[in-house]
């Protein structure tokens, strides 16, 4: 044991852990520990997960013997922040799960596994596992709560999940540490003990009980304090409280089985009889309902033994007396005590339905009859039952979602008057007669008022009608009385959401049925069934691809129905081609209006001239733009940005439009924001969203997108977030995400690059020039630079050279940025339209979880490019790969921009330094910040990523600032007449080459590009 | 408030006490004696085995008296004939697992002429000490912690009588199944982990899927169902009631922390301890007025508290 150990600040992990610091006698005064940093930092890295301060300690745990240790560990005293129970479970519940955070953010997993412990216990609490106990503790007694997981197998899941560093508190006596069941089941027992004490000072008088020590117990019980004095016959009372509570304690997880009661009809075939009267009656249609007299006794409830983990494995009861020995094999697991189990169960059951009693006072019982009166409390107290964790099995038609069930059910409808001529005939608007009618429903019948009437007069739970039994829940009916035959109008869409999910939330009822009928159902087919998604393309320049072809299928069917939807695809399969290929099939009979970020909007009219040169753009931004709606006449696509839809919102209120498309749609997520606000004030056929982030993971966001698109949709965000975003976001609840995807799969269509569907259709390369606009600064700063530089003459030769070559670099680095050309640090934001495209460029990758490498020829702009999406990214510091970085610093970078999950996604390259020898497949995306006059040195960089062993399609980016020199020489590479070899050859020289009127028309600035930063928050 | 202390709080302590004070009538002052010398807890050691309890008592003298009672064990014959009445109705095993007697097990005793607790001929008693009063009174300690013992344990009274706890609840269960084989279940017992299981380079990660442990809650429903499966808790009958309010209590507040937007302003406070509006704002999202409408609330609801003034202003929960 001589072995040396290293300082402890060198042997820590270098993030933030957390251990359980059990304590004593009450177990909610323990603590969380947190650690895993020097003493000075933890306060800072706990506040970032949303911790309380704590106060500091030294917690005794275990690190690696020295700071590259593999094997051998030691005991180590580190410095830590404990965190009372009360405050720590709070802080632990309302982290994210672990898949929710992107890899370089993800807490430790002994934070995450303590995170899911405090939401387990939390669980438990919720369903009621917990029980009080009574313990004597020195001169005191001590009341506190337990958790009660029985057999959840959750518990042993978890332990079993435990990095060592969770559970890592050394023992006082041994060379050990606690093992990870004990630590979580001391967990679970204090966060019970910290939820049991509700009581605050004043809360615990009302409730005063008799009997002094009872009252005493369970005020101690509720109260933050915990204990009262030692009470006579403590022992007895303890040993008692043990016995008592032992059923939920240890049984159950030792048996890891549970009575089942299984309830069937009497006409079930399996006990139907021939000389059953029920029988004879069972084939007379529409015979009068009638209450059960005759059948006594032919309800059967049948008693099983259930596996507690998995409700699908039963034994018959009366196999589980005939079976000798403790273990039964149940499936491919055994249970201890089995008939313990069953015997506890029963007696257990029989407090919460009494009728059990009397197979209480038989030896070996397997079945109670019931009559329909008693069948009729058990399916009252079922759901009772089911949270005291005894298994339930009733007929399936006879529950809540059954069948055979007098039922409240919606019957929904949208007519639509079919008007000669209307273009969109067969679809529907805001102008159509929707809403909700109240009927009463058993089986597939609508029940008629008079026969409803008739049957809630039986006042039976069971009834016999057309020879079945059905359930009349006594409060629904009551419920249902009241609203039988009434019609609530409603909006289209939310009738239409409705229809699609097949059920609504209605206060009282729970989920009710609904029913489409009509045009509604037909509707709801066709939105159902995309296979007849036909695109008509033919007024659209280009060729689609096949995916592209069912989008523009999907927009054009939407379009045709008068609903809006997200057109969501990832960034690069062209979202753009295909809402302007939906543009460019519509009637012409009004205008479209396409909103952007203010850095997009040239971009957009370039790509309608080029795909759809028939369709007449207007630009609807900058100082000069009309203010009269009469300048947007049918057939055009107004082009506009989202800070000039704010300023002229009531102007563009005022149009008729017929699509109205949102790019880049995250930009109105918020939906408090003027914008979103504006843009929902737009009357148009259909609102089209474009966004490339994924949506489906933020719900939030899709909600606010879709109530642009197709409002009503999805209700208010308050009931959407209780129903849909917390289930789903927080709980990753499939049936929730089944309904939502049931909801709205119809409005929003998402492809990635990497969908089996769509990756063969996807070149393994795809380059695109991405458009950006200067800002004030930025052009006030490059007219300068070109009226300085051209007012005198340039001379000849090398002096000619050197000028020109200056005057081209001052004028690439005010493209790239003022702080560049200036020299400066900073400030960044709003100064540059490039860099506010290239971080709503990055941010998108990021989010989408793909990976990018970003070249610059500028070491300053590389220096800065790091530094500013490190912070507005909020990513770890991104690193910039340039000709100063040692060799093995280059080769760390890349091993972790290839390797490491936890690296940030992004790798910055200067162009001279990483345009060879570097392999980076693991990077989709490549962007050139600014150009290389040269297109073989941009495609070296390129292949860094496209290359042998890139598995998936590469996206090339290549900014370009319009109406500068950036935008004609990248025409001019474009152009295969310039690209004569022997020119290009050598870098940037063949630029000096040209006289004073072409370099004067390459370098002017083309004013009308300047983008106004007053209208648009640039990034 | 601990009152004097009692003995024979159960029903079968009770009864044991009786039987007791029915042999003792003869020598009525020794009983007080041994009550008082079994709360001063002068009875040491006691165990009780088939047929037989013994125990230290310590009286006047240095040298503890040793005290012995002695009664006839059941036949197998006997015990077989008890454990097929008892089986007959499942009441009994579902009372005997639960800790407790049945209060008719004698009932079901006598019908084959036999009782748990002793008649005054089966029953003899010796003690070390030179009284010849029978019992004396470090018997009748001995037996006034007895019937404490059997309080916490009725099971004490089957083993004295020849069958523990294990070997009779196997009976039952055989009895039910008609056969008699018995099978034991042996219970694992881990303590700490050694040190020496760790490796250095896997103590920070998760050695399984921490993923795949699924956390899905739903609103309250009934809590208090699990507990009421059990019957009121013994002794603390009364209690009953108050635990299910807290039991509904308890989970609508574990509901609210995981459900994070009911009551977002208590919860940042409940996790930052002290907290200014702008850092409340900050955690929930919340604009600073919504948070200050909102901590208005909980003041006026008695929940918050308030200290400072002006830009020093902070709020914390109360209990």
């Amino acid at each position: 044991m001589s072995l040396p150990t290293a300082p402890v600040d060198e042997r820590l992990p270098g993030r933030l852990q957390a251990t359980f610091w059990p304590g004593e006698p009450v177990p909610s005064v323990g603590h969380l520990a947190l650690w895993g940093l020097p003493a000075d930092d933890l306060e800072s890295a706990m506040l970032a997960l949303g911790f309380a301060a704590g106060r500091p300690a030294t917690l005794r745990t275990v690190l690696p013997r020295t700071a590259r240790a593999h094997t051998r560990t030691a005991p180590a005293e580190v410095p830590a922040r404990l965190v009372q129970v009360p405050a720590a479970t709070a802080s632990l519940v309302a982290l994210p799960p672990a898949t929710d955070w992107p890899a370089w953010q993800r807490p430790a997993d002994s934070i995450l596994a303590w995170s899911l412990a405090a939401k387990l216990a939390a669980e438990l609490v919720i369903t009621g596992r917990l029980v009080p106990t009574l313990r004597v503790a020195g001169p005191m007694a001590v009341a506190a709560w337990r958790a009660a997981p029985g057999a959840d197998r959750r518990v042993a899941q978890l332990a079993a999940a435990m990095p060592p560093a969770a559970h890592a508190l050394m023992t006082d006596e041994h060379d050990a540490i606690w093992r990870a069941e004990a630590l979580l089941t001391a967990f679970l027992d204090a966060v019970a003990d910290a939820l049991g004490r509700t009581q605050t000072r004043s809360g615990a008088k009302g409730r005063r009980t008799p009997g002094a020590l009872a009252a005493s117990w369970a005020e101690a019980l509720g109260n933050s304090v915990g204990v009262l004095p030692v009470p006579p016959g403590s022992e007895r009372l303890e040993a008692g409280l043990r016995a008592w509570s032992a059923p939920l304690l240890d049984a159950e997880r030792q048996t890891g089985a549970r009575l089942c009661l299984r309830l069937s009809l009497p006409d079930d075939p399996a006990t139907l009889r021939a000389d059953d009267p029920a029988a004879l009656r069972a084939d007379d249609p529409g015979s009068t309902p009638v209450p059960d007299r005759h059948t006594e006794g032919h309800w059967r409830l049948d008693f099983l033994l259930q596996a507690a983990d998995d409700p699908s494995l039963m034994v018959p009861a009366a196999d589980v007396w005939q079976h000798t020995g403790s273990r039964l094999p149940l499936g491919e697991r055994e249970v201890h005590h089995a008939q313990e189990s069953l015997v506890r169960g029963l007696a257990e059951a029989a407090r919460l339905f009494p009728p059990l009693a009397k197979s209480l006072d038989q030896a070996t019982p397997d079945h109670l009859d019931l009559d329909a009166a008693t069948a009729g409390d058990l399916l009252s107290d079922a759901a009772s039952l089911t949270a005291g964790g005894i298994g339930v099995l009733l007929p399936a038609e006879l529950t809540a979602g059954g069948q055979r069930r007098l039922r409240a059910r919606l019957r929904a409808r949208a007519s639509t008057p079919a008007a000669p001529g209307n273009e969109r005939a067969g679809g529907l608007d805001e102008a159509s007669l929707a809403g909700f009618t109240w009927e009463a429903a058993l089986g597939d019948d609508t029940i008629d008022p008079e026969e409803f009437a008739r049957i809630v007069a039986l006042k039976q739970p069971l009834v016999r009608w057309r020879g079945h039994w059905v359930r009349v829940d006594p409060d629904e009916a009551a419920t249902l009385a009241a609203q039988l035959g009434a019609a609530h109008p409603a909006e289209m869409t939310e009738v239409l959401g409705a229809a699609l999910l097949g059920e609504q939330q209605i206060e009282g009822l729970g989920t009710v049925e609904v029913a489409a009928e009509g045009a509604l159902a037909e509707l709801v087919a066709r939105l159902r069934d995309g296979s007849e998604l036909t695109a008509r393309t033919d007024r659209v320049q280009a060729t689609l691809r096949p995916y592209q072809q069912r989008g523009v299928g999907w927009l054009q069917t939407l379009a045709d129905l008068g609903l809006g939807g997200i057109l969501a695809d990832d960034m690069g399969l062209g979202k753009t081609l295909q809402s302007i290929a939906l543009l460019a099939d519509r009637p012409g009979d009004r205008p479209h209006l396409v909103v952007c970020p203010v850095s997009v909007v040239g971009n957009w009219e370039r790509e309608l001239a080029r795909f759809a040169p028939d369709l007449e753009v207007v630009r609807h931004h900058g100082t000069q733009r009309v203010r009269e709606p009469e300048a947007f006449e049918p057939g055009r696509v107004v082009v506009t940005s989202y800070g000039v839809l704010r300023l002229d919102a009531s102007l563009l209120a005022g149009v008729d439009w017929d699509v109205v498309v949102l790019d880049e749609a995250q930009q109105v997520k918020n939906h408090l924001t003027k914008a979103a606000r504006a843009a929902r004030g737009l009357p148009a056929s259909m609102r089209l969203a474009l966004t490339g982030t994924p949506i489906e993971n933020r719900l939030a966001e899709l909600w606010s997108i879709l109530d642009l698109t197709t409002p009503g949709l999805l209700g208010h965000f308050a009931g959407f977030r209780r129903a849909y975003a917390a289930p789903i976001e927080r709980w990753q609840d499939p049936d929730a995400t089944r309904r939502l995807r049931l909801l709205t799969g119809p409005f929003v269509l998402r492809r990635t690059k990497a969908d089996p569907d769509i990756a063969p259709e996807l070149p393994a390369k795809t380059e695109m020039t991405v458009t950006c606009s200067l800002t004030p600064e930025q052009a006030t700063l490059y007219q300068a630079a070109v009226d300085e530089a051209l007012s005198e003459d340039l001379g000849e030769g090398i002096e000619r050279r050197g000028r020109v070559l200056a005057l081209l670099t001052a004028l690439k680095q005010i493209c790239n940025h003022p702080a560049q050309y200036l020299g400066e640090r900073g400030p960044l934001p709003g100064r540059s339209g490039k860099l506010a495209r290239t971080v709503e460029l990055l941010a998108e990758v990021v989010e989408a979880g793909d990976r990018a490498l970003i070249f610059t020829q500028y070491r300053q702009m590389g220096d800065l490019l790091a530094a500013h999406l490190t912070e507005v990214l909020d990513l770890p510091a991104v690193p910039f790969l340039h000709g100063g970085v040692s060799r093995p610093a280059r080769e760390a970078m890349v091993d972790a921009f290839q390797h490491d999950d936890a690296a940030p996604p992004l790798l910055l390259i200067s162009l001279k330094a990483g345009g060879t020898g570097l392999n980076l497949t693991r990077a989709t995306h490549v962007l050139h910040v600014d150009r290389w006059w040269n297109p073989a040195v941009e495609d070296q960089a390129t292949d860094r990523a496209y290359r042998i062993g890139q598995q998936r399609a590469v996206l090339v980016h290549k900014l370009v600032t319009t109406g500068t020199l950036e935008e004609r020489i990248a025409a001019m590479i474009d152009d295969k007449r310039a690209l004569a070899g022997a020119v290009l050859g050598e870098g940037e020289a063949w630029l000096t080459e040209l006289d004073d009127d072409a370099l004067r028309d390459l370098v002017a600035l083309r004013t009308d590009e300047v983008a106004d930063p007053s209208q648009e928050e640039v990034a | 408030m601990s009152g004097p202390q009692r003995f024979g709080l159960t029903w079968w302590g009770q009864r044991w006490i009786e039987a007791l004070e029915a042999l003792g009538a003869l020598y009525a002052n020794r009983l007080p004696r041994g009550r008082t010398y079994a709360r001063k807890g002068a009875v040491e050691k006691l165990t009780v085995e088939p047929g037989t309890v013994t125990a230290a008592v310590q009286g006047t003298r240095s040298r503890p008296y040793r005290v012995r009672l002695t009664l006839p064990v059941f036949s197998d014959t006997e015990w077989d004939a008890i454990v097929a009445s008892l089986s007959a109705r499942l009441r009994h095993a579902a009372e005997l697992l639960d800790g407790r007697m049945p209060e008719d097990v004698d009932d079901v005793l006598a019908e084959h002429g036999l009782s748990l607790f002793p008649t005054a001929r089966e029953l003899s008693t010796r003690c070390t000490c030179p009284d010849v009063a029978n019992p004396c009174k470090h018997v009748a300690a001995v037996h006034y912690v007895l019937a404490q013992s059997f309080d916490a344990d009725p099971f004490l009274l089957p083993t004295l009588r020849g069958r523990d706890r294990s070997t009779l609840l196997a009976a039952l269960r055989a009895a039910r199944a008609g056969s008699d084989e018995v099978e034991d279940v042996e219970v694992a017992d881990d303590g700490p982990l050694p040190r020496s299981a760790l490796i250095a380079r896997e103590l920070f990660t998760t050695p399984g899927v921490l993923t795949a442990v699924a956390v899905r809650p739903h609103p309250p429903e009934d809590p208090g169902a699990v507990l009421r499966r059990l019957g009121p808790p013994p002794e603390l009958e009364a209690a009953e009631s108050a635990v299910q309010h807290l039991l509904r209590d308890a989970a609508q507040r574990a509901w609210d922390l995981l459900d994070g937007d009911a009551d977002p302003v208590a919860n940042a406070l409940l996790r930052l301890g002290r907290a200014s509006v702008a850092q409340l704002a900050e955690l929930t999202d919340l604009p600073p007025d919504e948070v200050r409408a909102e901590l208005r609330r909980l003041r006026e609801d008695g929940r918050v508290e308030v200290s400072g003034r002006g830009r020093g202003t902070r709020y914390h929960l109360l209990g």
